[in-house]
């Protein structure tokens, strides 16, 4: 099972592994609690860039090699900041124009 | 996997490669993951078609298909990353159906080469036309799309 990933042979990965995971999970609660994300705005301007979205992208995959967990949480908080991003640059516009 | 032959040059960097692509599919899983990675990065330069046929029923069942192919082939990586292009699509999904696109107006509007004498604005102004754009065109009323009753635009 992917989530027995999280046990590792050394403390120290273990350790590791359970704080970038319990970060994530914070983040996409606090991401999922709110109707419009209040993301930073740094971030916003920076996801425009497709070389932030390419390393962002290969943390993920990065993080999914070295805990499934990990990777599965980092992959959910990518594309929840991916869809509100382009939704409130490109969608949102055009709802709003419609209503 | 026959005993390795002793080759000298390019001949024996050619068996490795050739090795390599028989061994397995990682070419191709390479090229698949590399398209993969970028439709990831430019999902919404997508075009709208596109992005309505893959949240239709059966575009949707399609890409699930495929996941699980994906996962079947090159493991579970390349299937994240696959799913995170998937739902990426799908959070993309065009408000309303594209219905293709629609031309302008204006389009058979003539250009002709400018005669030899100019207007006197022409020499006012100092200009020196070299073509004319016909300035009458043929152009329709905006038409309701709804086949039902015609609601009423004033009482």
């Amino acid at each position: 099972m992917w989530a027995d990933k999280l046990k590792s042979s050394t403390h120290i990965d273990r350790g590791l592994r359970l704080i970038v995971a319990v970060t994530l999970a914070i983040w996409l609660l606090s991401v999922g609690m709110h109707m419009e994300t209040p993301y930073p705005e740094v971030l916003v301007e920076l996801y425009a860039l497709p070389l932030t979205r390419i390393m962002l992208l290969l943390m993920v995959l990065a993080a999914a090699t070295w805990c499934p967990a990990v990777g599965i949480l980092a992959a959910i908080a990518y594309v929840c900041l991916g869809a509100d991003v382009m939704f409130f640059t490109h969608g949102g516009q055009n709802l709003a124009m419609e209503d | 996997m026959g005993p390795s032959v002793a080759m000298v040059g390019g001949a024996k960097f050619q068996q490795h490669v050739l090795e390599w692509t028989k061994q397995s599919n990682n070419l191709y899983f390479t090229v698949s993951f590399f398209v993969i990675f970028v439709w990831v990065i430019y999902t919404e330069k997508l075009p709208d078609i596109a992005r309505w046929q893959m949240n239709t029923t059966a575009g949707r069942l399609l890409a699930l298909l495929l996941l699980y192919i994906v996962h079947m082939l090159a493991g579970w990586v390349p299937a994240l990353l696959f799913a995170i292009g998937i739902a990426l699509t799908w959070a993309n999904q065009p408000l309303y159906k594209p219905i293709g696109i629609t031309e302008e107006g204006y389009n058979d509007m003539k250009v002709v080469k400018a005669g030899p004498h100019r207007w006197f604005v022409e020499e006012a102004l100092g200009e020196y036309p070299t073509k004319i754009t016909q300035d009458r065109v043929t152009t329709e009323a905006v038409q309701e799309e709804s086949s039902g009753q015609s609601s009423r635009t004033s009482k």
